[in-house]
């Protein structure tokens, strides 16, 4: 029993803002994604792909920010954390 | 000064903040949405922003600026949600004493800007949208 909970609490729940054409083309402003506790912005942006095939077309380009910062793939995420994919930016 | 506004974009409200007797320059860029598109007539287009972490980076842009060139003022401002053909979408000013640090500081921004901050754009037509191919904020994976 105690296994069992030990395996529940070691998941987190995820939120990710979506952002322009990600956004449309997950039909959502945010996606909820549940890793292992440690994760990283890597195995993040790797269940999300999996999770949500109508990105895939995307060919990875877009990046995941962390506490509004590009951060990189070794990056470990939190729920405590404000995450947000993000395409190409195009500004001015 | 940094803003990130739904409204119309007001020169004048720009040339003021960059008003300051000890500058003998002033440097402005204006960026207007154009008709002419790869895809077509354009009517008018759509910008999405990250508002957090968009006026971040222009305070980080604003702190470069400020430590590269000897400069007095700047201000950037962008538009964001529906912009018509012919409308202003973002003006970067910068004052100087002379024109050559205004000039470079000015170019530097916008270049920035266009490269750094969360801003999308789509292009809307007649029949059809598009957003604009952009450039990666890149991330090690």
């Amino acid at each position: 029993m105690i296994n069992v909970i030990t395996a529940i609490s070691d998941d987190q729940k995820i939120i990710v803002r979506m952002f322009a054409i990600l956004r449309e083309a997950v039909g959502k402003n945010e996606v909820v994604i549940t890793l292992p506790r440690g994760s990283t912005v890597k195995t993040l942006k790797n269940k999300i792909l999996q999770e949500h095939p109508s990105l895939n077309s995307f060919n990875g380009q877009f990046i995941i920010s962390v506490n509004h910062e590009a951060v990189s793939g070794d990056t470990v995420v939190s729920t405590k954390d404000v995450i947000a994919a993000l395409p190409p930016v195009s500004g001015g | 000064m940094i803003c990130i506004t739904l409204e119309c974009l007001n020169l004048q409200r720009v040339l003021d903040e960059l008003q300051d007797n000890s500058s003998g320059a002033v440097s402005i860029f204006i960026g207007n949405v154009r008709r002419g598109s790869v895809h077509g007539n354009v009517l008018e287009i759509y910008y999405e922003v990250y508002k957090e972490m968009a006026e971040g980076t222009m305070r980080d842009i604003e702190k470069e600026v400020f430590s590269k060139w000897n400069i007095n003022r700047m201000a950037m401002i962008h538009r964001i949600g529906t912009v018509k053909v012919g409308e202003t979408s973002v003006i970067i000013g910068v004052s100087s004493e002379h024109r050559e640090e205004s000039f470079q500081a000015c170019k530097y921004a916008i270049d920035s800007l266009k490269r750094r901050v969360p801003i999308w754009k789509k292009e809307i037509f007649t029949s059809g949208q598009n957003w604009v191919d952009g450039v990666s904020l890149g991330q090690e994976i």
